[in-house]
């Protein structure tokens, strides 16, 4: 029972943990995202200090942590009640909160509609691109192809080990623990079994630099009225995102790869070891992630940037070639609630958010809408799946 | 190697300019100041369409423009590249010459006078571009 009692505070560490990132990420969306965006709505950078603005941020964020510390609060009784059903807590507070802040988001998303209105914002739609950038994004340059080749070195180095190690292997071999780690499932050895980890680590090496190829290719949200200085941040924070990508999937290889000695049934670890080790990956996974969305801000709008000479020169030529400003709602058109970019005439699949996540795609193209459902069908089953699994132990 | 600042291009689109228009403009600019030299690549016809958030037959427009007046150089390989040597100007005097007849014609019915005319004309005119 003592096991029991581990898992069960394990998966209620692990839901509070998820919780608390997510609600700390949501709550300083204002913050984070671009200053010429107020939910989803672009505005001109003269509005910033508008007291309707400031309100309706501040607002948003007071409402946003009160509630995610409402929910850590209700967690926490939930695991008093009901230790058991501790991995609901990992599941659904997180939807939980997703689903709040949407109900947030739409009235102040409306409002801002209203307030662009009504004090007459004006904001230039344009449409922009930086060739040199855009020549060399589309060839990956300085894409940080170290952190990927070692892991998958590593990958292979492993898979070498499980190959020298396989003709001293004990005939059986226990192929599943539960979650006390105590042996349940045993099945003659085999090459597949041996080669399953590396395998699946390497799938996971060349998904995440499919997700670093993606942030090259992805359509950015660029300010109409300061492109120059747009790119450059967004150079700079392509460079970090991609640095931390990779370090993240170091991360994965490595998790998986340190069960090698377990599958090959040479070192069998505690419980204990295990989720130690699972929660340590958790944290050094999603800590740089904050870390880097907090410094960096959303597409790197927060970077302080030193600007090269003929940025500064092309920069102070901006203005005169700046455009007539619209009071015409620009591209807020495109956004569906702000959140959903729908443009037909776009080429583009995958483009930055504009508050948030809605998964960054064009909807409007074939594809953008099969990725859209293939990813909430799979959300949906995984969901469904789990809650069908656990609630007979509930 | 890290990337290069090299040459925004801005496509206003409440502008009455059409945009392949004002992409071909801004290219022609570019290449007269030095923001973009003879041999450089540009982005392909997709990744700039995808960029700016046009249909791509809208670059495509541009670029072929831009080709067919020499400025530019289709390679299977390379994509479009700035030509290295640009078209003789006995091509381009004869539109040059209807496009400066109805320029003068403006003025002169705005009451520009020639001389003003000129240094407007000498002011605008690029300086040679600088080596890189």
């Amino acid at each position: 029972m003592k096991e029991l009692y581990e898992m069960n505070l394990f998966m209620f560490v692990l839901g509070e943990t998820i919780c608390l990132m997510t609600g700390i990420l949501l709550s300083i969306l204002p913050v984070i995202t671009r200053k010429e965006l107020l939910f989803g709505v672009r505005i001109p950078e003269s509005a910033q200090s508008d007291p309707d603005v400031i309100k309706m941020r501040r607002l948003y964020i007071v409402r946003m942590s009160v509630l995610s510390a409402l929910s850590l609060i209700g967690g926490a009784l939930f695991y008093w009640i009901r230790p058991s059903g501790s991995i609901f807590l990992c599941l659904y507070q997180p939807l939980f909160l997703l689903v709040f802040q949407f109900c947030l988001y739409v009235p102040l998303w409306r409002k801002a509609i209203s307030l662009k209105k009504e004090k007459n914002w004006k904001v230039s739609f344009i449409g922009t691109s930086e060739t040199s950038a855009a020549h060399s994004r589309e060839r990956l340059k300085g894409l940080p192809w170290g952190w990927y080749i070692l892991s998958a070195i590593l990958c292979i180095i492993a898979a070498a080990y499980g190959w020298a190690m396989y003709p001293t292997l004990p005939d059986t071999l226990i192929t599943h623990w539960n979650a006390e780690m105590q042996a349940d499932a045993w099945s003659p050895k085999s090459l597949s079994a041996v080669f399953a980890m590396p395998v699946i680590a390497f799938c996971m090496v060349a998904f995440m630099l499919g997700c670093n190829i993606v942030i090259y290719f992805t359509k950015l949200q660029v300010s109409s009225e300061n492109p120059v200085l747009s790119f450059a941040q967004h150079r700079e924070y392509r460079r970090l995102l991609s640095h931390m990508l990779g370090f993240i999937t170091l991360v994965i290889a490595l998790l998986f790869l340190l069960m090698m000695p377990m599958t090959l049934n040479i070192y069998i670890p505690s419980a204990a070891v295990m989720l130690t080790a699972i929660l340590t990956a958790t944290i050094l996974m999603i800590v740089p992630s904050i870390w880097l969305s907090v410094k960096a801000g959303q597409g790197g709008n927060r970077l302080k940037l030193v600007l090269s000479p003929r940025e500064m020169k092309e920069m102070e030529q901006f203005p005169s070639q700046s455009v007539a400003k619209t009071i015409d709602r620009g591209d807020d058109r495109l956004w569906k609630i702000g959140l959903f970019y729908y443009n037909k005439e776009d080429p583009s699949l995958f483009v930055e958010d504009r508050f948030g996540s809605n998964g960054g795609l064009n909807y409007a193209r074939v594809s953008g809408k099969v990725i859209a459902g293939v990813i909430a069908l799979l959300t949906i089953s995984v969901y469904v799946f789990t809650t069908l699994l656990f609630l007979s132990e509930f | 190697m890290t990337e290069a600042y090299n040459m925004l291009v801005l496509v206003d689109f409440s502008s009455d300019t059409p945009i392949y228009k004002q992409i071909y403009e801004q290219v022609v600019l570019a290449i007269s100041n030095g923001s973009l030299m003879p041999g450089e690549g540009l982005p392909s016809v997709r990744r700039l369409s995808e960029d700016i958030g046009v249909n791509i037959h809208t670059v495509n427009k541009a670029y072929a423009v831009l080709r067919d007046e020499g400025y530019l150089r289709m390679s299977r390989r390379s994509g479009a590249v700035v030509a290295l040597d640009m078209p003789d100007k006995s091509r381009i005097i004869p539109s040059m010459k209807e496009r400066l007849c109805q320029l003068s014609a403006q003025a002169s019915i705005h009451g520009i006078t020639r001389e003003e005319f000129v240094r407007m004309a000498d002011d605008a005119f690029p300086d040679a571009p600088a080596k890189r």
